[in-house]
């Protein structure tokens, strides 16, 4: 034990302790790394899935309700090719649309990279924006967010709207129409509380997966969050920093599987842990 | 018509013509139009990354007399060649990149799919046509391995065997016919080797989960039990009754796998732990682009677009291959 004084080793991770950085804070704990990271992560992760079902689920619901209906045919392809795009062009795309093309024609754009500005700057119609106040950080947050949406909105609704329609043709569904209940009732408390069932393993199953999605966007918006720190400090080969963020990819997994389980029994009392 | 009347006509009139299964399916891929068209698109892609060599003006490596970044169109004035799309950040030829950078992404996900589909069938056939202890242990290796994020694993392992590149052996025919194939020298197809390996190596867990349910319902039939008691093997019966039957939704899962396989190899070329930059991928062409998209901000598209092209058109021929081979069939 006397040989392990003074060598970079961690008390163990139990105790939140991840050892030392070798390269990108050298010799710094690789906890104070994550900690300083976390809450940006957090911030883009959180928003992006809030508003992404915010609008998945109703829109997933509306085109299924309409099936055949124009709006229908629009969304599914729409959404067929938000599925069917990768991330990292779509980034791309949206950082020359909406903040590289605007800038050159000297109208108002929307500021691409970090997560906060260096020095202040103005935007035409919108004015000048103090660095690293309230406006300024939500003006950065706008894209990365954005594109996050996006892709999980494209993901969300084309689920909801598949089991909505499986829901929607169920016995009960006829039986409710048939006692004289509104359609409103119908679809919302009939059919959607059904059909968000199976909808709450994907969400809850692909928590973690997000972080994949945050991963590439984080890289492309140069966003300070875990992903791109995951990034960096592969390509630095920081080991321990890596290490630390895929474990708690991990056990972020293990969580996520446990709270699905635990839903499902919220969800529909006939499912039973055992 | 009574039944005297039906009595009456002739074979031709009351049977219809007998149709092989691929007919009847092709008829019904046929009436998928986006996937009819996506598949004329794809075959004029690889038409064009197959005649690469014929095509392309410059080598890939080759610099260009004139200057980094020239206007498209601009002709070489010794040779005559023309740039179609200008040149790249150091004066190397963008168009016949790119269509070398085709072939070699479209060869990797074609061979990542093949690979991942053959170790897939073979699992999943053995793991659920034995059962037992086999079919605990391979099945909860699949499905632990399916609960870790995809990208980031794939990430940690591309970073630490590109960084040891010969921690694997790689037999030298294999890398000579790589090579042959991707048109790059034995040393570079070595990197192309690694990322097939990488992408095969998580690829086949789906197919193989997909294969076991296949056999699992094919294991109740008559006809396997038919094939049984006229003394069939266990072999032949999995070569001969399981796996011809449970070809359709391991056919949508490659044809998915393909779009899957192209984002996916572009995305590790475009974070930097993919195939690394003399090498042409539409990946590390995009990542390479993004640098200089601030005065050009057109750059990015060209890469880019093939790739969602790409990805775009796999995914409705898988589409209109599940519509055509089994509609009730859910991926």
């Amino acid at each position: 034990m006397k040989d392990l004084v003074g060598r970079r080793s961690s008390r163990g991770i139990l105790l939140g302790d991840f050892g030392l950085s070798w390269r990108i804070l050298r010799d710094r704990p690789v906890s104070d790394l994550l900690l300083s990271r976390l809450s940006k992560t957090l911030q883009l992760i959180g928003l992006s899935t809030l508003l992404s079902l915010l609008i998945g689920v109703p829109l997933g619901v509306y085109s299924a309700v309409k099936q055949y209906s124009r709006f229908d045919y629009i969304f599914t392809s729409l959404a067929f090719m938000g599925s069917a795009m990768p991330t990292f062009f779509f980034g791309l795309l949206m950082i020359i649309l909406f903040s590289l093309v605007p800038k050159e024609a000297g109208w108002p754009y929307v500021p691409s990279g970090l997560s906060e500005s260096v020095r202040d700057y103005t935007i035409p119609l919108i004015g000048a924006v103090e660095a690293g106040s309230f406006k300024d950080r939500s003006l950065h947050i706008l894209l990365p967010t954005a594109v996050l949406t996006i892709v999980n909105i494209s993901f969300y609704s084309r689920f909801v709207r598949a089991s909505m329609l499986e829901v929607l043709r169920q016995d009960y569904v006829r039986t409710a129409r048939a006692k004289g209940l509104s359609e409103r009732v119908v679809i919302l408390k009939h059919a959607l509380r059904n059909a968000l069932i199976p909808f709450i393993t994907i969400v809850v199953f692909t928590l973690p997966g997000l972080f994949s999605g945050a991963l590439i966007t984080e890289s492309i918006f140069a966003w300070p969050g875990m992903g791109r720190l995951y990034l960096l400090a592969l390509g630095d080969f920081d080991y321990p920093v890596a290490m630390a963020i895929f474990f708690i990819l991990a056990i972020l997994t293990v969580i996520a599987t446990l709270m699905r389980d635990f839903l499902y029994t919220i969800a529909d009392p006939r499912i039973r842990l055992s | 018509m009574s039944a005297a009347q039906v009595a009456s006509l002739s074979p031709e009139a009351v049977t219809i013509e007998e149709r092989s299964p691929f007919q009847i399916v092709m008829t019904r891929f046929k009436r998928h139009r986006l996937a009819m068209v996506s598949l004329v698109v794809m075959a004029f892609v690889f038409l064009i990354t197959v005649l690469a060599p014929v095509l392309a003006p410059f080598e890939v490596q080759e610099l260009s007399v004139n200057d980094y970044f020239v206007d498209w169109g601009t002709v070489d004035e010794e040779t005559g060649r023309v740039h179609y799309l200008g040149t790249d950040q150091i004066g190397r030829d963008y168009f016949s990149r790119l269509i070398y950078a085709g072939r070699i992404s479209l060869t990797i996900a074609i061979v990542s799919v093949i690979i991942s589909e053959v170790v897939g069938i073979v699992v999943g056939a053995v793991s659920g046509f034995f059962g037992g202890w086999i079919d605990s242990v391979l099945m909860r290796f699949v499905e632990f391995m399916l609960t870790i994020p995809l990208l980031p694993l794939l990430l940690i392992i591309s970073s630490m065997l590109l960084r040891n590149e010969e921690l694997i052996p790689i037999p030298e025919p294999l890398l000579n016919f790589m090579g042959n194939l991707l048109l790059l020298t034995p040393r570079d197809a070595r990197n192309a080797v690694l990322i097939i390996l990488i992408l095969a190596g998580f690829g086949w867990l789906n197919a193989a989960q997909l294969m076991r349910g296949m056999v699992l319902s094919l294991k109740e039939q008559t006809f396997v039990e038919a094939s049984r008691s006229l003394g069939a093997s266990n072999y032949r019966i999995i070569m001969r009754d399981m796996i011809p039957n449970a070809m359709a939704p391991i056919i949508v899962d490659g044809s998915l796998g393909l779009a899957g396989f192209v984002v996916l190899e572009a995305a590790l070329a475009f974070l930097g732990f993919g195939i690394q930059d003399p090498i042409p991928t539409w990946g590390n062409m995009l990542a390479a682009s993004q640098e200089f998209m601030l005065d050009r901000p057109w750059l990015p598209l060209v890469p880019g677009l093939p790739i969602f092209l790409c990805s775009l058109a796999f995914n409705y021929i898988g589409d209109g291959l599940r519509d055509a081979l089994d509609p009730r069939l859910k991926l």
